[in-house]
């Protein structure tokens, strides 16, 4: 079984502006803007689902995206969200 | 000049997570929007004014572009080592009206009031820093 995938809210600040949400990582001061499938991701993040988990849930949002493309979008956007420090360790 | 020429620096060397503490506490600008301003100390008032207009004429002398995010800064410190409250924000334009420079803006309120970087548009407030005490303050850049 995998680990769930766990935000770490004192790294980040966020906001819902129209259809996206942008998030600043407080330690960099960097900004993100997350919009689409991006924005569905970083939402199915709820600190109860692993990769798998969060896939299922965009399956569920993306009728036409094909199971193994989305399960490596979600590993990449996972992995840079990692790399940015947005993610507990 | 000095604490302008500080807070260039200091945004250009240090990552914030070493000077966003200095700012005073982190405050959710959700919180602020519904909060009715303070009317304030009138004298402090006047000081922050002229503080900002200090800063603003001081960028204008310095060389090269002193930005919103260093003039926030260094009024924010000179605010701070007067014993006068004030809030930082940072924010963004909303995604139709991006594409320059100033998508990304910070700017200094106290009791409701833009002190210092003002704008003609209004920036949706995505963190704030504040010395103020709770419930003094509005959600937007613009005038």
């Amino acid at each position: 079984m995998t680990m769930a995938i766990v935000k770490d809210p004192a790294r980040f600040v966020e906001t819902v502006i129209d259809d996206e949400v942008v998030v600043m990582q407080l330690d960099s001061g960097d900004f993100f803007s997350l919009s689409g499938s991006a924005r569905a991701i970083w939402e199915a993040i709820d600190g109860t689902r692993d990769e798998a988990a969060v896939c299922a849930v965009l399956a569920g949002q993306f009728y036409d995206a094909d199971r193994a493309g989305l399960a490596t979008d979600v590993a990449g956007f996972v992995a840079r969200l990692r790399a940015v420090d947005l993610l507990a360790a | 000049m000095a604490a302008l020429v500080i807070a260039r620096l200091t945004i250009a060397t240090i990552p914030l997570a070493r000077w966003r503490g200095a700012l005073g506490r982190q405050v959710d600008p959700a919180s602020l929007a519904k909060a009715e301003p303070l009317p304030g100390n009138l004298t402090a008032n006047l000081a922050a004014r002229r503080l900002a207009r200090a800063i603003d004429r001081g960028a204008a002398r310095l060389p090269g572009e002193t930005r919103c995010l260093a003039r926030a800064l260094a009024l924010h410190a000179m605010m701070r080592r007067r014993r006068i409250d004030a809030t930082l924000l940072i924010g963004v334009r909303p995604r139709a009206e991006r594409g320059s420079l100033d998508d990304l803006h910070a700017w200094v309120l106290r009791h409701g009031e833009t002190l210092i970087g003002g704008t003609d548009t209004c920036h949706v407030p995505l963190v704030g820093f504040s010395t103020e005490p709770p419930t003094a303050a509005i959600p937007c850049s613009g005038a």
